[in-house]
């Protein structure tokens, strides 16, 4: 018996030699199905719509598929209108050629679009994107305030998810004497406070201590009070949701949209008055 | 509806508190104590003591792994009492007992040096077969030694790994599979220690040598209600008491690790210590042996003491230290972990505890009280500038106190808990918070048992289980049920589990192990419930056989977005899944041989919702077979012994892995303001298809060890020759897509080792 477990024992194990070895595998799908990738993305602010496409390649060594076939249009879902993209062959940095489409049709804020690039084996890749639009906000009344001493005007942006790629405050000044209008423009982005109340953001304009930097921009002394200031104006950037990541990479392809806005106001005479501001 | 949890627990436990002092002041008296090992002081398991009054009535009780019994109900009177274990001189006393009175009567067995094969017999005895009822198995250091390893040490995780339910990564990474569930849903403790992550990053260790576990019970689902905070299992591991008689030790040489163990007394039974230390010698050993560079590195340190204080009470306190750290998703030359660009993982697991044994004189009480704090550090990225830390710790306070009332016993408890939770997640999970968390959790349970004599034992209980710093408590009933007959067991149970505290971790990539905890993010917590059933055949003729299937339901789990392509930032998000499955276990056992052949199949599904599932699917859900689902499982071992030898064989059997099928790659540009689609090249990646649609080949491997005895003077040597992977299987473990370059389960690698014990 004791003979017969340890014989028994040692068969297994040759059986596990001879048998052992077989061990094929491949890490790829068996059944590819054209699958295209889209990158680039919709900008309200620029004249030419720019997007690549590609035919995803089977082996990593695969020179990228070039296919006169390839097809891309860009439907405007609210209006419905569909425009076909321009391709065009272009060299990449590396020396590759890829398909790159284009359109000069005019990308508006608030409009969702949607393109579709189609292979030539009939395979449709489509991606979707919601063009940023206006941003409502509430501007108070310049106040003298905050225990500063200084004249600042709060702008409040409810249910704004994201903060926005940039934001800056404009003053469009005249120089006395000369007439010339001039824009100092002053980064504030990075002094918008988020607000979970409102589940958006919170800029306070510094008005009193931007006139400094206005002038410094001008070349003037504090003192000067032949300075006309024109107007204010909020000049920012919004990015589409898919900038954010993860939320863009998450599908196939990269593909997003962004567009600016200006928003203008005027200040009241006595509050310009109080600031060092010449009247016209 | 929240405060009426607190209020029907507190009416039981109050309850059961009047009840204790009434049954106190009944006309029965009690006997009671602790049943040691008169050679090391140790307490011995499954003793038989019965007690015989004039009339020739016997009642009795077995010893459980403390070696405490106790007879109750007895009527005052004389009795014959006799303690006896196969092997040992039994004690045999004559005892009055008077209304009311509990007595505590400790006994110490002697070796009975004439029948010294019986003995060696019945102490293997313990291991082996197919102890399994409703989900529950016990393992003891004789069961890990028939598992052959590269170690002349038996270890645990050798012995979890031959389950059927269990389903491993292999020889790499450290992580178990229990029924289905991950591996952060095992609760795993040390002498009531909680270990975060105690399996090795080399799979033939844990931080639970043979050498100093005393049992370990391995609940692969159903658990009591004692059991909580984990969705999937427990493992509770007890380690045992040093020699406290006299002192002994051991050391290893092996290609794997080395160790060395010491125990003795410190004050001649009343109190002993026992320290075992591990440190892996993988560079200097088995990586010369197979030429090929195995970048990983582990050890772990333990120690304990143990006091008897008095005839009814003993103290005991425990601290274990492990680490691991290396490379696990890469093989080749050119990996080396001492090198300070290499990327790798580390963590450190820091416990220590107190156990307080104590049988109250006036009451039919066994209290257990347990102080502990637990730390894991854990780091992925540069040595001393990791990308991803985690830095967690808990601090444990619990009471569990089994009541004996007649044929019923009550098991109740009380536990409260802080943690400490701190991750520097380094934007793997974009939608978790880094910050750091304290987390109190409060609790108690009652878990009564019933017996009758027709076999039936039923075991219902509820867990209350808050959570005061979140604002949640859980209400979970559980049950167990037993009904044995002959050789024959039916088992059954069933329970709801909660986990609100989480291991993140993203398993897309078998090479990361990295796992972040958490208090459950997204407002989720996840939720189970268990049924289990199974049969148990336990013949004296050496054969054993149980079957028992399985059901998991998962509520609420988090795990990472899928993506199409491998990526570092991901959000979690929700999915809910099921494991269904069963095992089937047949063992023998005679003579010189000893094995079993075990099989279990399982299907673990996933269904995951996610804001991002219906744009890439454009499905509102997305079902998928997670990385572990293992359907098909077969573990054959079996021990011979012949000539003086012993040869140990383990074959492992399971179906392929999923995995992600690449269906091609593409370039990419990142849209971030800076990159130009009309010049940029891009990025190469791979690109997926959908989630695990891939199975890897499947996995299968053969280790053999002959160990031989030499008796010295005082002492002992155990030589060990043996291989892992005999046939040198090539086990796929992890493919770089990019480069196609494979990294293996481990090849044959031959090992030799010598163990000394004295």
């Amino acid at each position: 018996m004791r003979e017969i477990a340890v014989r028994a024992t040692l068969i297994c194990v040759i059986g596990f030699i001879i048998t052992g070895c077989e061990n094929s595998f491949t890490p790829f799908a068996e059944k590819r199905v054209e699958i295209l990738s889209i990158n680039g993305f919709l900008d309200a602010d620029v004249d030419t719509q720019f997007v690549r496409v590609a035919i995803i390649r089977n082996e990593i060594e695969q020179v990228a598929s070039l296919n006169d076939s390839l097809s891309v249009e860009l439907r405007d879902l609210n209006t419905a209108a569909v425009t076909a993209m321009t391709d065009s062959l272009v060299s990449l940095g590396d020396g590759e050629r890829a398909h790159l489409f284009f359109t000069d049709i005019p990308i508006l804020g608030d409009r969702d679009y949607r393109i579709t690039a189609t292979g030539p084996g009939g395979g449709t890749s489509a991606q979707q994107t919601t063009v940023p639009g206006r941003i409502a906000f509430a501007r108070n009344t310049a106040t003298n305030g905050q225990g500063t001493g200084q004249y600042v005007q709060t702008l409040t942006f409810a249910n704004l998810p994201l903060r926005p790629e940039s934001v800056d405050v404009v003053y469009t000044v005249l120089r006395n004497g000369t007439g010339d209008a001039i824009r100092v423009v002053i980064p504030y982005r990075d002094l918008m406070v988020q607000v979970p109340t409102i589940s958006g953001y919170q800029l306070t304009v510094r008005l009193e201590q931007d006139r400094i930097t206005v002038l410094s921009v001008l070349g003037l002394p504090i003192e000067n009070g032949t300075t006309v200031l024109q107007n204010v104006s909020l000049e920012y950037a919004l990015l589409s949701d898919e900038w954010r990541i993860p939320r863009n990479p998450n599908r196939l392809d990269f593909f997003a949209s962004a567009a600016s806005y200006v928003e203008e106001w005027t200040l009241p005479e006595s509050v310009l008055d109080d600031m060092g501001y010449a009247t016209p | 509806m929240r405060l009426s949890h607190f209020s029907t627990l507190s009416v039981l436990l109050l309850s059961l508190s009047l009840l204790c002092i009434e049954t106190a002041t009944g006309q029965t008296a009690t006997i009671r104590g602790f049943v040691t090992d008169g050679g090391d002081g140790r307490p011995m398991e499954g003793v038989n003591v019965v007690v015989t009054d004039g009339s020739g009535d016997l009642v009795g009780s077995a010893t459980d792994a403390d070696g405490f019994y106790i007879i109750r109900r007895l009527t005052p009177g004389t009795y014959s009492f006799r303690a006896s274990f196969i092997g040992y001189i039994s004690v045999e006393e004559t005892l009055t007992l008077g209304a009311d009175q509990i007595i505590t009567k400790n006994v110490t067995l002697n070796f009975d040096e004439a029948n010294m094969d019986e003995v060696v017999v019945e102490g293997e005895r313990q291991g082996g077969g197919a102890r399994v009822t409703a989900g529950l198995q016990t393992i003891r250091p004789q069961d890990m030694e028939l598992v052959p390893a590269p170690d002349v040490s038996a270890d645990l995780v050798n012995y979890l790994t031959t389950l059927p339910g269990v389903v491993s990564s292999g020889d790499r990474g450290g992580q178990l599979f229990i029924r289905g569930g991950e591996p952060t849903q095992n609760l795993v403790e040390l002498d009531g220690m909680l270990i975060y992550q105690p399996f090795h990053i080399i799979g033939f260790y844990s931080a639970f040598p043979a050498d100093i576990v005393r049992t370990s019970d391995v609940y692969a689902g159903g658990f009591g209600a004692k059991y909580g905070g984990r969705l999937s299992s427990v493992i509770d591991v007890a380690s045992r008491n040093g020699n406290n008689r006299r002192f002994g030790g051991a050391f290893t040489v092996a290609p794997f690790v080395s160790t060395g163990l010491l125990e003795g007394p410190l004050i001649r039974n009343k109190a002993s210590f026992i320290v075992s230390v591990r440190e892996s010698v993988i560079k200097q050993g088995a990586a010369k042996l197979i030429d090929e560079e195995l970048p990983f590195e582990f050890g772990d340190a333990f120690g304990k003491l143990h006091f008897v204080l008095g005839a009814n009470s003993q103290a005991s306190f425990s601290a274990i230290r492990t680490h691991d750290r290396g490379v696990i998703g890469g093989t080749g030359t050119e990996i080396d972990i001492d090198d300070p660009e290499q990327q790798q993982i580390d963590w450190t697991n820091t416990a220590l505890g107190a156990r307080f044994i104590v049988l109250p004189s006036a009451l039919p009480i066994f209290a257990e009280i347990k102080l502990s704090y637990s730390i894991l550090d854990q780091e992925f990225g540069i040595i001393g500038d990791p990308n991803r830390t985690t830095d967690v710790g808990r601090f444990n306070g619990s009471a569990d106190l089994t009541y004996f009332a007649g044929a019923a016993e009550v098991g109740w408890g009380l536990f409260l808990r802080t943690s400490t939770l701190e991750n520097n997640l380094g934007g793997q999970f974009q939608n978790v918070t880094s910050q750091k968390e304290f987390i109190t959790e409060a609790g108690a349970y009652i878990e009564p048992t019933f017996k009758t004599n027709s076999g039936f034992k039923i075991n219902p209980g509820v867990r209350l289980h808050a959570f005061p710093s979140k604002g949640k408590q859980f209400l979970e009933p559980r049950l167990r049920v037993f009904y044995e007959t002959g050789p024959h067991t039916i088992s059954a149970a069933s329970g709801i589990y909660h986990q609100e505290i989480v291991g993140l971790n993203d398993r897309r990539d078998a090479g990361n192990v990295y796992t972040a905890w958490t208090s459950s993010p997204l407002g989720l917590v996840p939720r189970a419930i268990h049924v289990i059933g199974g049969y148990q055949y336990s013949g004296a003729s050496g054969i054993d056989f149980s079957a028992e299937g399985f059901y998991k339901d998962l509520k609420e789990l988090v795990i990472p977005e899928w993506s199409a392509f491998p990526r570092f930032s991901v959000n979690v998000q929700p999915a809910d899944g099921q494991a269904i499955g069963f095992d089937v276990r047949a063992g023998y056992e005679k003579d010189f041989f000893k094995g079993f052949l075990s099989y279990g199949w399982s299907k673990v599904d996933y269904e995951a919702t996610g804001d991002v599932i219906p744009l890439w699917f454009e499905s509102v859900t997305q079902e998928f077979s997670p990385a572990h689902d293992r359907r098909h499982q077969v573990s054959a071992l079996g021990a011979v012994e012949f000539a003086g030898f012993e040869l140990s064989t383990r074959w492992q059997y399971g179906s392929g892995l999923p995995f992600n099928e690449s269906v091609g790659f593409d370039t990419f540009v990142l849209i971030n303001g800076e990159n130009d689609v009309r010049t940029d090249p891009g990025t190469l990646r791979v690109l997926y298809g959908a989630p695990y649609t891939g199975r890897l080949p499947t996995y299968h491997r053969l280790d053999v060890s002959l160990n031989k005895t030499f008796k010295l003077s005082g002492a002992s040597a155990t030589i060990q020759a043996g291989a892992i992977n005999i046939y040198d299987r090539s086990n796929l473990f992890f493919l770089d897509l990019f480069t196609l370059q494979r990294t293996d389960q481990l090849p044959l690698i031959p090992s030799l080792g010598l163990k000394l014990e004295f």
